[in-house]
This record gives structure tokens, C-alpha cells and sequence, in this order.
């Protein structure tokens, strides 16, 4: 009978332990990576995409940041309260699921429920894993905890066992803060929670290694097998994060496309773009985010120039020497924003343009674009970043609304601003003026410039340089707390005229002030403190007409 | 270049070996590519440190010992302490109301200069007493000047030892030890990036942004600071061992476990090693000798206190120029002068706990940037501000994390790499693995070592 008995309880535990485990890990599973609820669905006309950022609520004050996007639809209710047709919304401390109530054209209405598990006390369904994974565990080391505990080592080993478990414990009851934050859409709080997941597993696993190493008496291996079967555990995390980051590429550094990066990407299809076209344009326009509301279609109605608009996010005067040697035919003129001091963001190029562009980089520039990709590779953050990503691939999707969508000619659309929207966008900025970095204008820069005017003389073209105005407001904020400023733009507009005067075609247009275009201070014609609505743009293009004419003469 | 960048990591370390281990002219290798690694990390200094080398190597030989300690201890004042000297001078003239404002010199402090210059003065010393003979070799004694693994922040080796290992270099790779090196530089990588650096945003955030005040936010941080410069030290020093190791050096150890010392001395005996023998066997002996010769046997314990004071100053003012660093110093020659004064009445100081305090109080010291921090600091800590918020005690609840599991580390007196217990399983060897990997993925926001700056 005991016999019996025991042999039940050597098949039994094993088993009883390998569910427990299984259904501690999926639950483990679930905490960790958090999935979105979706509901993405037409019915006959209209369309339904109703989404919550997280389909698992744990902790009962964890938020929930819903979005809503519905077309052809008469009213739209969200949770009972009427809605218009898209939107976002943060939902902190659900108690049900949250629904949305469409009344469609025909008059019919459909409740859509999005699936989202709500667990009331997370404290008891956190012990559930944590119990589960330190029973496995401790059951796994049975053999070799009986011995330790036996040894008559005094209260040490067991105090140390203690604190390990412990330990793990703290970390467990911090993992639900950490999931919420990892749930948010905010790609940069919710990848760095989940690096800080990561980072704090790998501290909590080489404190246990540590510390209950000593404690058990086991043989030990061969320095070469040891070896071995580290570079294999290395090799093991590399495969797994270098193939996540290269298939979901988060940050467009890389080939694959099959997901959409949590930042702008342009310059590749900004290039792509150009030689796609059937003619080759009279004008190309370069710049940052600065120039991409200058529309090509009012620059040719106004001159009867064909336009192409290749500005580029955090365009600088490096990307733009990039951008002209590749230029092939080259266009009759250059249209290009720069900046006071002509700043330099090697990184930024390093990290955000194609790989295509390595052979017209500057060497050093080059070589920081290679040792980035490289290092991307194994980087923590692109692969928390890319899990996110590839978590809210959904999301993604339709995450670009805020971005500009650029046309064949290289504009951007960008949607309409309201008064509110322009004032917080504008007290933002003006809270955060970066200090002026004024050394005169930077050396390297103006290499490049000569550079790019010799380029434009050899192909018998014209280059116009102007300064995109700022924000009135901002402009008066920039002038009373930051001093440097005037004499930056001092010196960057006295290069500016030897330029002009040295080379017969280099064009300088100062717009940094509105008001000079025209001595009319539109201050509604901005998205923030910098970035022109396409009717200031217009403005702007009115004002520069004349010389972008005569510069093609 | 910082030992931990991809850089070095992956390229410089790799590329050396490769060809040390494959080249028969080792410490030619050895030695070029100590000058290249300083080269890449401080280019301008490079003249410095080779003719600093060169000299010392040279008067050593003309046994012109003196000149040769003048001459390193001259590179040593320009550059790291004449203008807190000058900062000194001029506040005691204001304070005297005198109108001279002396100007400072815009130096750069040269990479690993306190601890090149320690080598140089202890090789002097060495063969003015007949230790070992001098060094024929302009090449060794370069090599051992420059050697990369030991430049930016030591073990400071004595020149007897590794002179000696550096003149017979293994002809062929030890497997053993080249593991036991490959696993020192992963634990010590571990310690750096999953531990220090992980307290050290806590703290950038918690103990130095200002906004925060009590008693309980004082000792946190403090012991949060103890906490990061143990790791953060002993992870450096781990790695320059097992860089050694691979290169068939071994350099000393420099940490058994500090914070498990039960008395001022015993904590010196456990922390930064390497130092402290420096300065037993060349300033603090032969100071107790020559104080005892001038003032006789009847007041042994005087002298030995005074070469503590001197000994322990100076120790304090080889960690910077500042008068932190120098009440630092003092304050651990006033616990040391302490312990042999209560050992002499067999009054029994031997307590773990108290040791700890103690070593916090002068880590208050120590990590302030000035003394008006320090005052602060120093009038939280003793409750003057108040209790304070418990929400301040966890201020970052992964920080708090980190801390119990490196204070579990510290107390558990196992996570020195020297003494590391048997990992040899495979287990281990897998997730040793992808702790590596995983802290070459945090390689990108590693922050400085904190001795680096010494």
C-alpha cells in the first residue's frame, strides 16, 4: 500500500508540478508582454476599428489607453458617453470591459466589447506564478536543498535561500507597476519599462547564481566545456534579440519593412521618391521638418517651375550635401533651409539614413552609420523597443495620423491644428528653449557647404539658402532668455553674405522673421513654435518667387 | 576607451590577443598596444606617460632616485592639484582680505595619472632599497608603466611582482586561466551593469537632484552610494584581473569583501588593496620608522598615530583634490587611531554593524561634490531635517530592488570574482551566457567608472 502510494506521489507531483508551471508561465507570459485588445471590422459601409492598449488588467488603478476610429457612422458612444468619430482616451482603474456603441446609417446600433480580462486583486493571481515557479524550482533542486539544509552549515544557507526567495518575490509584486507602464502607447516609458523588466530579471538571476552557487555541491565541468556552453548561452540571447530587432526594426535602421517604426523615417523614401519621378524637376527643396509644408504645387503655379520637396526630418546641411550628389539629372536650382550656426547631427544621419547613402557620407560619418547598425544589433533598447512595436503592430498602423503623409512630390499633409492645440505646442517649446550653442558657424558645416556650391557651379545650377521664421512669440521668447542667440545669427548671416558675394549662384533669403516676408505676423500659421502651416508656406513662397526666378535665368 | 565599450570589448581586446598570443615578440605587442589604448583614451597625454616612463626608468638605473620622485610627484601636482591649490590660496587671501586672486591653469587631468605615478614613485623606492634590481628593458618598464588593463583605474601593482611576470611571459595560453579571466571580466561586467550603474540613475536622480531632505533619504542614499562604489570599483577591478589573466599576467586583488570587516583596520585590509599597501610599505612604514628613531620607543603609539593622520590624508588626497576627499582621509586615520588606542586597553571595538556606520559617515564625506553639500548632507543624516517621507526612502522602487540585492551580495561575501565560488556547471555556464550578452546589450548607457576620474 505504501508502495503504492509513493509510486502515485513519484507520478502525481511531477505532473501536478508541470501544470502548475505551465500555468504559472503563461500567466507569466501574459504579465510580460502585455497584447493589445483589437477589434478591427467592417459592417457593409463602415468601418470599426476599436482598440485598448492592453487586453489584461492586473493591478485595479492600471490604465488603459483606448482608441477609436469609425467611419460611416451616424453616433459613436463610448462606454455611454457620445464620442466623434476617432479618438484616444486614457481609462484608469477599469472595472468592466469598455465598449463602443455605434449607430449606423441604416439606424441599426451594435454594441463592439473589447476582450480585456479585468483581474481584481492582483496580489492573489501574482502569487499563483510566483508560487509556481519557486515550487518548480525548489523541487527541481530537492535532492540537492535536502543536502544543503542538512550539512549542519548552521542557519546561513537557509537564511540566503530566504533572501533569494525573497528577493524574487519584491520583484514580482514590482512587475505590475512595470506592466503598466509597459502598456502604454508611449513607445519611449513603455520599452524602457520593459528594458527595466529585462535588465532586472538578469540582475535577479546572476544574484541567485551568486549566492546559492556556494551553498550546493555539484561536479563541475571542463574549462573548455564551460566555455562552450557560455558563448552557446550568449550565442542563444544574440540569435533571439538581433532577430527580433532586424524583423521588426524598429527604429527603420534596417531592411525589413513588415512593421512600422515609432519614428519618421524619410530620407530613404525621400530619395526613392525623387528617382521615381517621370521628369526630372526644375526645383528640389531641401531642409528639416522645417520646409515640408512648402508645396511644389503652388511652386509651379507661381513659377512655372516642376518642384520636388526632399526635406527630411532634422534635415542638416550634411544630409543635404548627401542628397546632392545623388541628385542625377541635376535640377537647375536648389531651394535650401538652414539653420543659424549650421548645427551638425552626425548621429542623427548615423541612425536614421538608408545604408544607401554610405557611399556619399563623409568617412567618419560612415563609419559611425556602421558601427550603429552593428551595435543596433545587440542594442536593449531597440529590443524592448521592437517588442513593443511588434505587441501594438495594430496601433502602429494607424499611429502615423500624427505624422505628416507625404504626396508623390514629396509635400507633406499634414491635418489641421486647433487654437488650443497651437497654444500648448507653443508654451511647450518656449518652456524649453535649448541654450544657444554659438561658436561662430560650424567648420565642418561650411566645408560642406563649399562643397555643395562647387557641386551646383559644375552642373551650372543655382542655390538659394533661407531661414525658415519662427514662431513670432517664440522668436521674442528666443531673443529676451537667450542672448547667445543674436550673436549666432549675427555671424551666420555675415557668412551668409560673403557666400552670396563670393559665388553669382548663392541666394540668402533671412524669413527668420516673419514679418520681413511681407510685414504681416500670421501667428496662427504654425503647428508650434517652428513648423509652418501650408498657408504661411505660401507666404513664404510668394515672397522668394522673384529670386527663385531669376536664379533659373 | 572605456573597458566597458563595444570597442574595446569587441574589437581592441580581440585583435590583441589574436595577435599577442600568435606573435613571438609579446611585450612589444604588450606594450604597444598599452601606448595605443592610452593614445585612444587621452592622445594629448601620451608624451606624459611615455616620458614619465622614460625618465623614471633612467633614473632609476642612475639610482637618482630623488629627482625621479620629484620629477613624477611634479606631474602629479601640475596637473591634478596645483589649481586646488591655487582655489586655496585664494580663498584664504579673501578671507584676509588681501586683493591677490591667483589664476587657474586650464588642465585636463591625464588619464590614470595618480596611479602611473604611484607605479613610478614605488619602483624608485624599490631599488633605492635593493628590493629587486633595476630593470635593463625600456620596453618592460613601459609596459609595465602603460599596462592597459591597470592604467585607468589600477589594481596599482608593485613593481617586483609584475615586472617579474612581465619579463617571463607564458609562451602558450593557460585554458584554466584563460577561463577563470573570461569569467572574471563577466562577473565584473555584471556587477558594473546590472548593479552599479542601475544605483548609480537612482542616486544621479535621488541623492543629487536637491529636491529631496530627511533622514531617511540621507542613510538611503548613502548606503545606496556605498553600495555603487563597491560594485562599481570592485566590477572594474574584476575586469583588469581577468583582461590580466588573458595575457598570462595576474595582478593583485584589490576587495575581500569590505563591508564584512569588523574594525578600521581589518576594512583596510579588505578595501582597494592594492592602495593600501602602497601606502603601508612606502609612506606609513617607513614614517612609523623614522618617528619612532626621532622620538624613541616611549612613544610608539604617538608615532603611529601621526603616520596614521599623514598616511590616511594623503590616501584621502590621492582620491582628488578636495577638502572632502582630505577629511575623508583624516576622518579614517581618526578611526584607525581609534581602534589601536582602545586595542592598547584591550577595550573590544569589533563589531560589524558599528564598522558599517562608521565607514557610511565617511562616505557622506567622500561623495560629496563640496562642503556645503556635505553640511547638508551631514545635517540630514543626523536628523537636524527632520525624519522625512517614507515615500523618499523608495524613491524609486527598482532602485530599492537593486540595493537589496547588492546589499544580499555584499553580505552573502561571495561576489568578489578572485574568490568566486565554483560556477563551473553547465547551468551556469548557459545563463553566464546570456548575462554577458545581456549586459553587452546595456554596453551603449554604460556610465563611467567612478575611479576612472581618480
Amino acid at each position: 500500500m505504501g508502495g503504492e502510494v509513493n509510486r502515485f506521489t513519484a507520478i502525481a507531483a511531477p505532473l501536478f508540478l508541470f501544470a502548475f508551471l505551465l500555468t504559472s508561465l503563461f500567466i507569466a507570459g501574459r504579465i510580460i508582454i502585455p497584447t493589445p485588445a483589437i477589434i478591427n471590422t467592417h459592417e457593409s459601409d463602415a468601418t470599426i476599428f476599436f482598440t485598448a492598449s492592453r487586453s489584461t488588467v492586473w493591478s485595479p488603478d492600471a490604465c488603459v489607453t483606448l482608441r477609436w476610429q469609425v467611419e460611416n457612422i451616424d453616433e459613436v458612444y463610448l462606454n455611454g458617453e457620445a464620442q466623434i468619430g476617432s479618438g484616444e482616451m486614457q481609462d484608469c482603474g477599469l472595472t468592466e470591459s469598455p465598449n463602443l456603441r455605434l449607430k449606423f446609417r441604416d439606424g441599426s446600433e451594435q454594441t463592439y466589447t473589447l476582450p480585456i480580462w479585468i483581474v481584481r486583486s492582483s496580489a492573489v493571481v501574482l502569487v499563483l506564478p510566483a508560487l509556481g515557479i519557486i515550487t518548480a524550482l525548489l523541487y527541481y533542486r530537492l535532492g540537492k536543498l535536502s543536502s544543503i539544509l542538512s550539512v549542519g552549515a548552521g542557519l546561513r544557507p537557509v537564511l540566503l535561500l530566504a533572501a533569494v526567495i525573497a528577493l524574487i518575490g519584491l520583484f514580482i509584486y514590482q512587475l505590475p507597476t512595470l506592466i503598466d507602464t509597459a502598456s502604454t502607447l508611449n513607445w519611449f516609458e513603455a520599452s524602457k519599462a520593459l528594458a527595466d523588466i529585462f535588465s532586472r530579471a538578469g540582475m535577479l538571476t546572476f544574484v541567485t547564481i551568486v549566492i546559492v552557487a556556494p551553498l550546493l555541491h555539484e561536479r563541475q565541468i571542463s574549462p573548455r566545456n564551460f566555455l562552450l556552453i557560455m558563448t552557446m548561452g550568449a550565442a542563444f540571447l544574440l540569435l533571439i534579440v538581433a532577430g527580433t530587432i532586424l524583423s521588426v526594426n524598429p527604429r527603420g535602421m534596417y531592411f525589413s519593412d513588415r512593421f512600422v517604426p515609432h519614428q519618421l523615417l524619410i530620407r530613404g523614401s525621400k530619395t526613392q521618391g525623387y528617382f521615381a519621378l517621370s521628369t526630372p524637376p526644375d526645383l528640389v527643396i531641401m531642409g528639416s521638418s522645417r520646409a515640408f509644408t512648402l508645396s511644389p504645387a503652388y511652386i509651379h503655379s507661381n513659377t512655372g517651375l516642376t518642384t520636388y520637396n526632399m526635406a527630411v526630418e532634422g534635415g542638416r546641411i550634411e544630409d543635404f550635401l548627401i542628397q546632392t550628389r545623388q541628385l542625377q539629372p541635376f535640377p537647375p536650382v536648389l531651394l535650401i533651409e538652414v539653420q543659424e550656426g549650421l548645427p551638425r547631427e552626425p548621429n542623427d544621419i548615423a541612425s536614421r539614413a538608408p545604408l544607401r547613402w554610405l557611399p556619399y557620407m563623409r568617412p567618419e560619418t560612415a563609419l559611425l552609420t556602421l558601427q550603429k547598425r552593428l551595435e543596433g544589433l545587440i542594442d536593449l533598447d531597440q529590443f524592448a523597443e521592437a517588442i513593443h512595436i511588434a505587441n501594438f503592430a495594430e496601433f502602429y498602423e494607424r499611429q502615423p495620423n500624427e505624422w505628416p503623409r507625404f504626396n508623390a512630390d514629396g509635400f507633406a499633409a499634414r491635418t489641421t491644428i486647433t487654437a488650443p492645440e497651437l497654444e500648448q505646442a507653443l508654451l511647450t517649446d518656449i518652456g524649453n528653449i535649448p541654450p544657444a550653442r554659438c561658436e561662430g558657424v560650424d567648420e565642418i558645416s561650411q566645408s560642406e557647404v563649399a562643397a555643395l556650391i562647387e557641386i551646383a557651379e559644375a552642373q551650372d545650377s543655382a542655390v538659394i539658402f533661407y531661414i525658415s521664421p519662427l514662431h513670432p512669440r517664440y522668436y521674442d521668447a528666443l531673443l529676451r532668455d537667450e542672448p547667445e542667440y543674436q550673436r549666432c545669427y549675427a555671424a551666420f548671416t555675415a557668412y551668409m553674405n560673403e557666400l552670396t558675394q563670393a559665388h553669382d549662384n548663392v541666394f540668402f533669403l533671412d524669413y527668420s522673421r516673419l514679418a520681413t516676408i511681407d510685414g504681416a505676423e500670421d501667428e496662427s500659421g504654425y503647428y508650434d513654435s517652428q513648423h509652418l502651416t501650408e498657408a504661411n508656406s505660401r507666404r513664404l513662397i510668394d515672397h522668394a518667387a522673384p529670386t527663385i526666378v531669376s536664379a533659373t535665368g | 576607451m572605456p573597458i566597458t565599450s563595444y570597442g574595446f570589448l569587441l574589437i581592441f581586446l580581440p585583435i590583441t590577443l589574436l595577435l599577442y598570443w600568435r606573435i613571438r615578440h609579446k611585450l612589444l605587442i604588450l606594450g604597444g598596444t598599452g601606448l595605443l589604448f592610452y593614445a585612444l583614451g587621452s592622445l594629448i597625454f601620451l608624451p606624459l606617460l611615455l616620458g614619465l616612463s622614460l625618465a623614471t626608468y633612467q633614473l632609476a638605473r642612475w639610482r637618482r632616485t630623488g629627482l625621479g620622485i620629484i620629477l613624477n610627484l611634479a606631474a602629479l601636482i601640475l596637473f591634478k592639484y596645483l589649481n586646488f591649490g591655487l582655489d586655496s590660496l585664494n580663498q584664504v587671501t579673501q578671507a584676509l582680505g588681501i586683493p591677490l586672486l591667483l589664476p587657474f591653469l586650464e588642465l585636463a587631468l591625464p588619464l590614470g595619472i595618480s596611479f602611473f605615478v604611484f607605479k613610478h614613485i614605488g619602483y624608485l623606492v624599490d631599488i633605492r632599497a635593493n628590493r629587486y634590481p633595476a630593470v635593463t628593458n625600456p620596453l618592460l618598464f613601459v609596459t609595465y608603466s602603460a599596462f592597459f588593463p591597470q592604467i585607468s583605474a589600477g589594481p596599482m601593482s608593485m613593481g617586483d611582482d609584475t615586472l617579474r611576470q612581465l619579463a617571463t611571459l607564458p609562451d602558450r595560453i593557460d585554458t584554466q586561466q584563460a577561463v577563470q579571466g573570461i569569467l572574471s571580466i563577466s562577473i565584473g561586467l555584471m556587477k558594473k551593469i546590472l548593479i552599479a550603474d542601475q544605483l548609480n540613475q537612482a542616486l544621479q536622480a535621488g541623492l543629487f537632484s536637491g529636491d529631496s531632505s530627511g533622514l531617511v533619504w540621507a542613510w538611503t542614499s548613502v548606503g545606496m552610494f556605498a553600495l555603487q562604489l563597491y560594485f562599481d570599483f570592485s566590477a572594474y577591478t574584476d575586469m583588469a584581473l581577468g583582461v590580466g589573466m588573458l595575457f598570462g599576467v595576474r595582478l593583485p586583488a584589490n576587495f575581500n569583501n569590505p563591508y564584512l570587516a569588523t574594525n578600521p583596520a581589518d576594512f583596510w585590509q579588505r578595501w582597494h588593496m592594492s592602495l593600501s599597501t602602497w601606502f603601508r610599505t612606502y609612506l606609513f612604514s617607513p614614517l612609523s620608522r623614522s618617528l619612532l628613531q626621532r622620538w624613541g620607543t616611549i612613544r610608539a603609539p604617538a608615532a603611529q598615530y601621526a603616520a596614521n593622520f599623514v598616511t590616511m590624508g594623503l590616501v584621502g588626497l590621492w582620491h582628488g583634490a578636495g577638502w572632502g576627499f582630505v577629511l575623508w582621509g583624516l576622518y579614517h586615520g581618526l578611526l584607525l587611531n581609534a581602534y589601536a588606542w582602545g586595542k592598547r586597553r584591550r577595550i573590544i571595538l569589533e563589531n560589524r554593524v558599528v564598522l558599517v556606520f562608521l565607514v557610511l559617515i565617511g562616505w557622506a564625506l567622500f561623495l560629496s561634490p563640496d562642503l556645503n553639500f556635505a553640511a547638508r548632507l551631514f545635517a540630514n543624516l543626523f536628523g537636524v531635517a527632520g525624519i522625512g517621507s517614507v515615500a523618499d526612502f523608495i524613491y524609486d522602487p527598482l532602485a530599492l530592488l537593486t540595493a537589496v540585492a547588492a546589499l544580499m551580495l555584499t553580505l552573502a561575501g561571495t561576489v568578489e570574482a578572485a574568490n568566486m565560488p565554483n560556477l563551473k556547471r553547465p547551468a551556469y555556464a548557459f545563463a553566464l551566457g546570456v548575462l554577458v550578452m545581456l549586459c553587452l546589450m546595456h554596453l551603449g548607457s554604460a556610465a563611467q567608472f567612478i575611479y576612472v576620474q581618480f
